[in-house]
């Protein structure tokens, strides 16, 4: 990819803002912010008709409980209410809690309307001004809300100017640190990055049953087994598709049994139970749902559009190759179509365009990836879906979940049109933007590295390195430590070619992170096995692999030149394996003591005598299908090649 | 990064609200920075040792399960597939033709 300053900063910064429109937010979030001050002010009034009308003491108490969480027990409880109040706002906040984490949309609703019912039920007598205090209170809390609300516009929209007026800057500064593209004809994995990558390899290559070295927390939030699978793939086709087009074997493997493992019950049952509870939906649990889960369908379809781009495998297009058996009656049957089909239609039908992972919950990062994840399978099926649905979703994006200063807001709820605080920034949305619309990924790249740069401190020794302040948080394990973000920053410096912040963060990572090299694998022992995953992308991804493995489908080489395929796991390992067409180039190491290896080659030209270097073998002969056996002697870095005899 | 986050941040106030308490209380609390067990595994290595959940992740079982009663309860009572609302998309599967409407669950 090209990169000219003034046509991206020419973009400027959030140009369809709805902002500069005149409007701060969209017309859908308008709409369900409004629907619900209407249902609550109704609600509260008509608790307060009891008190006005006059009614039983219940009805005054549950009334006045529609006020807020807990308001009825104002009337009802006398001074115990000061105890009482407090605690049914400490249960709300439990059931808002469970809405976030799980789409439990009942939950708040169960604790308020029962809170009211309990403070009806046990209302003696009345307090006449309980319904001022309460009210009193609501209008104090609307009142700081608003007030806090305003000054973050405020300042939302300075930041959006100051973006606009440093966009030209910062778009030179981080072009001029772009690396160049890397050379596709010489790549090659160094020792250490063939220590990292075992550390994937090894886990992806167990049984599918099994879960070796993967971090069992929950299944409904960051640490669930589905992110650390679809991770290890997303890592593998990219490896595949940059570094080794021209080996199958055990990569393959890996690649496939990932796969298996995300088709494995505990991995995708969540869904169970969040359609139930957040849809009330007790009879159709199809976790390739028709509503909502995209962050199972839009992630599962970039997992399986990578693996294509990488090697050409149409199997996940067979009917029935993504199946997910809930017990020996139920199945749900599907293949990487109705991935497809789920993410499309949502956003069909969808009044944000942009829609749920759980119930009610609209994440734009899951919806970055679903649309990323249309266009990997578009790239492999010669599908558009990706390309028509563009204009749409980026207007939703725009306008629905854009704030004043540009940024992508992190996640609106679908029900009521509010949005809800998050931890993130330009930077974790630019790598997936860059598949989508790739000047505005470097716009927000550029702005993102620019507002980061106080994060790039020195070592003792006066070399460069990330430091955060704090004790960090890792989404993998949900335990302190700034690896996770390490390692982030890392994967997408990588993308965009910045040396200067993948070696910051690479040293952060190497000093505070606990790195190991154990048994031939590097880690990071203090690291949540999400986080360590991150960290292996970050260190052998180079400028643009994520987006050549969405956009591009593998080369005619990697699908018809002669490929290594059987070969033993962690005995050799595969550093390099690249063809032009008709010969084979390969650069292997030894993964253990074992010295003496044999290596399968296939797809050879049937009959052909081709010259070998690096191996016993001088000359080879390939067998009628194509196939021949080398034997080779590891010895570090070994590299065999072979070509056809003229 | 990952989806959800905001809850996660949410989970590690929670937890580390938890591992207060239970230092208060004098309990084991999980040392911070201690190395992962799974981060240190490996396919060729020793057999992983089995790890006992811990008890807030057991207390998690029969909260669930409570919840989804209370679920089912609710939607018997306040469900029901009208056409007009969540119900209606879940009469409907995915397939590579697009949203066709489900016969039977079974397939």
């Amino acid at each position: 990819m090209t990169l000219a300053i003034d046509d991206i900063a020419a973009g400027g910064w959030a140009r369809r803002s709805p902002f500069q429109a005149g409007r701060t937010i969209g017309p859908v979030t308008a709409a369900r912010q409004r629907r619900t001050a209407i249902v609550y002010g109704a609600c509260a009034l008509a608790g307060l008709v009891p008190w006005i009308a006059g009614g039983s003491a219940f009805l005054k108490a549950a009334g006045l409980g529609l006020a807020f969480p807990g308001a009825g027990f104002i009337a009802s409880a006398g001074l115990w209410a000061i105890l009482i109040v407090p605690f049914v706002l400490a249960l709300f906040a439990l059931a808002l809690f469970a809405w976030f984490g799980s789409g439990m949309v009942l939950a708040p609703f169960i604790v308020w309307l029962g809170a009211a019912l309990v403070a009806g039920a046990t209302a003696g007598g009345e307090w006449t001004p309980a319904p001022y205090v309460a009210l009193g209170l609501v209008a104090a809390f609307g009142g700081y809300v608003a007030f806090r609300d305003a000054r973050r516009r405020t300042a939302a929209g300075a930041q959006r100017l100051a973006r606009d007026a440093s966009m030209h800057t910062a778009v030179a500064r981080a072009v001029e640190l772009a690396a160049p593209e890397p050379d596709a004809t010489t790549r090659e994995l160094s020792a250490d990055d063939l220590a990292s990558v075992r550390y994937v390899l090894d886990r992806a290559l167990q049984p599918v049953e099994a879960f070796g070295g993967f971090d069992i927390v929950d299944q409904f939030q960051t640490s669930s087994l589905r992110y650390q699978i679809n991770n290890c793939g997303y890592l593998l086709a990219e490896l595949q598709k940059t570094y080794l087009p021209n080996f199958h074997g055990y990569l393959m493997t890996a690649q496939q049994n990932l796969i298996g493992k995300y088709l494995q019950k505990k991995v995708w049952s969540y869904w169970a139970y969040e359609t139930s509870w957040g849809h009330l939906n007790f009879t159709n649990h199809d976790p390739v749902a028709p509503k909502d889960n995209i962050m199972l369908t839009g992630w599962l379809a970039l997992h399986v559009g990578m693996y294509m781009n990488a090697n050409g495998d149409t199997r996940y297009l067979e009917p029935g190759a993504l199946t997910f058996r809930w017990n020996a009656k139920r199945a749900y049957v599907h293949d990487a179509q109705d991935l497809v089909s789920s993410v499309v239609a949502n956003y069909a039908v969808q009044a944000f365009c942009l829609y749920p992972c759980e119930p009610n919950w609209d994440y734009p990062i899951c919806n970055h990836i679903g649309l990323t994840g249309l266009t990997a399978m578009d790239t492999a099926t010669g599908t558009h879906h990706a390309a028509d649905l563009k204009d749409r979703w980026l207007e939703a994006l725009d306008t629905e979940f854009t704030d004043e200063s540009g940024s992508i807001i992190g996640l609106r709820s679908t029900l009521t049109g509010f949005r809800f605080p998050f931890p993130g920034g330009e930077i974790g949305f630019a790598t997936f933007m860059e598949t989508i619309e790739p000047e505005r990924a470097w716009r927000m790249w550029a702005i993102g590295r620019q507002e980061l740069t106080y994060i790039l401190g020195k070592t003792k020794g006066g070399e460069p390195r990330l430091s955060l302040s704090g004790r960090g948080f890792d989404f993998g394990n949900y335990r302190s430590g700034f690896g996770g973000a390490y390692a982030s920053i890392m994967s997408v410096a990588r993308e965009f070619g910045d040396d200067e912040m993948v070696a910051a963060a690479q040293r952060a990572l190497d000093e505070d992170c606990g790195l190991t090299v154990e048994g031939g694998v590097r880690r990071y022992a203090k690291m949540s096995n999400l986080s360590n995953i991150s960290a292996v992308m970050g260190r052998i991804r180079r400028r643009g692999d994520y987006r050549r493995t969405v956009l591009e489908k593998a080369s005619d080489a990697a699908l018809n030149g002669p490929l290594l395929t059987d070969v033993a796991y962690p005995d050799v390992l595969v550093a390099r394996a690249w063809s032009n067409g008709d010969d084979l180039e390969l650069v292997l190491h030894p993964g253990t003591a074992k010295r003496a290896q044999t290596l399968t080659i296939a797809r050879l030209k049937p009959g052909a005598t081709y010259v070998v270097s690096g191996a016993r073998e001088a000359i080879a002969h390939a067998d009628a299908a194509g196939r021949m056996t080398l034997a080779v002697e590891l010895d570090g870095r070994t590299a065999v090649t072979l070509r056809p005899s003229a | 990064m990952a989806c959800c986050a905001f809850a996660a941040f949410i989970i590690s106030q929670i937890i580390l609200g938890l591992d207060a308490l239970r230092a208060r209380l004098g309990l084991r609390v999980p040392e911070a920075g201690a190395p992962n067990p799974n981060a240190m595994w490996r396919l060729d290595g020793p057999p992983a040792a089995v790890v006992a959940p811990s008890p807030l992740w057991r207390m998690a079982v029969p909260v669930t399960i409570g919840s989804v009663l209370v679920g089912l309860v609710v939607g018997i009572v306040f469900g029901g597939a009208d056409g007009s609302g969540h119900m209606f998309a879940f009469d409907f599967i995915c397939t590579r033709d697009g949203l066709v409407r489900l016969a039977g669950i079974d397939r």
